[in-house]
């Protein structure tokens, strides 16, 4: 018993020892420097979302504002080939074609219809992406 | 091993670096070796190390790190899942031959793998002068035999053998770790052991070698 006991209590040792191995000298250095780098660019990170969240947040509000300040100012005013129907969704399509031909028209475009749907549909996309990456996807630029 | 304790994790949340720093100085040479063994590489294996710790001190201040769990548990996985990763990115190099990963799936295979390997020990390490019987023990040559057998054992054994010799990790924490079955963890470090062993008897003179181990 006391012959197995010292068998195994040697090849343990023997072991722990044959398989230990050192890193460098400067490995805490170096991992320390490592993590204090990592915490300046959090910081940093931090700061840059602090500084897009702003952007966006005031481009949509500009949008959104221009948009209203676009549609008090020259709503009503009505496209002749485009009859008004009814319904919400029929008048704000009738407002937002008047002002973009308004804006077109002294860009000097001429735009259809369609193309009205579509900025209205590329519009709702970056609301719905900007809703989405906030609140459900939760996502975090830290 | 000491335990790291919730104080020390709370205590390093609220800015005692140095802290951590000791615990890297605890750490450090003995989760080393485990990488190495991983990746058989030493820049490698740093770095891999290098991230786990990263890791590691992200879990403790982000507060992913939940204290309930046993530390050395949770360290462990961080270190072996890293050295992992580096692994599988680097895979392509030859600096592996056998598959390191260790699961249900491939359990199996791994014992015929470690079969074949006594297989090839018997063949190659009984068959030469150094290890006739009868030969007086030295202590040099003892030392020289578990050397050997120690750096020439697949992964299959030696992860194991690195976890539960020299990090002090349980059967239970390794099977945790390395997600295998206990009873494959106790197996192999008793199938390894008394492999040792028997290479040892074979290689000296039975009474000499265990007064020799009564020194």
């Amino acid at each position: 018993m006391n012959e197995t006991n010292n068998i195994n209590e040697f090849l343990d040792n023997s072991m722990k020892s044959t398989m230990l191995e050192k890193t460098s000298d400067d490995f805490t250095a170096k991992l320390m420097l490592e993590i204090e780098l990592s915490k300046t660019f959090q910081k940093e990170d931090k700061k840059t979302f602090r500084a897009l969240n702003i952007f966006v947040i005031g481009f949509i509000g500009a949008i959104v504002s221009s948009a209203v300040i676009l549609i008090a100012l020259l709503g009503g005013q009505t496209d002749e080939e485009n009859p008004v129907t009814d319904g919400f969704l029929s008048t704000v399509y009738t407002y937002i074609n008047g002002i973009s031909q308004k804006v077109f028209g002294v860009l000097g475009l001429k735009l259809s219809g369609d193309t009205v749907l579509y900025v209205m549909g590329i519009g709702l996309a970056i609301v719905l992406y900007s809703v989405v990456d906030k609140f459900v996807l939760k996502r975090s630029y830290n | 091993m000491n335990e790291v304790s919730p104080d020390i994790i709370r205590r390093i949340q609220k800015g005692e670096t140095n802290l951590f720093v000791e615990i890297v100085d605890t750490y450090k040479d003995r989760a080393f070796s485990l990488t190495l063994k991983i990746l058989k590489n030493r820049e490698e294996a740093e770095d891999s190390l290098q991230e786990a710790f990263l890791r590691l001190y992200k879990a403790i201040m982000s507060n992913s790190y939940e204290a309930k769990a046993k530390f050395s548990t949770y360290f462990y996985t961080i270190v072996y899942n890293s050295a992992i990763d580096l692994y599988r990115k680097y895979n392509v190099k030859s600096f592996n031959v056998t598959s390191i990963e260790i699961n249900d799936a491939n359990h199996s295979d791994g014992d015929e793998l470690v079969k074949n390997y006594e297989s090839k020990i018997d063949k190659t390490m009984y068959s030469t002068d150094d290890y006739s019987t009868e030969k007086i023990v030295e202590k040099g040559e003892v030392k020289k035999i578990i050397n050997d057998y120690i750096n020439s054992i697949p992964e299959q054994y030696s992860v194991i053998l690195n976890m539960f010799f020299l990090n002090d990790l349980s059967h239970e924490e390794i099977s945790q770790i390395l997600k295998i079955p206990v009873g494959t963890v106790k197996n192999r470090i008793f199938r390894a052991k008394e492999k040792l062993k028997d290479l040892l008897f074979r290689a000296f003179n039975r009474e000499e070698l265990l007064d020799y181990l009564k020194v």
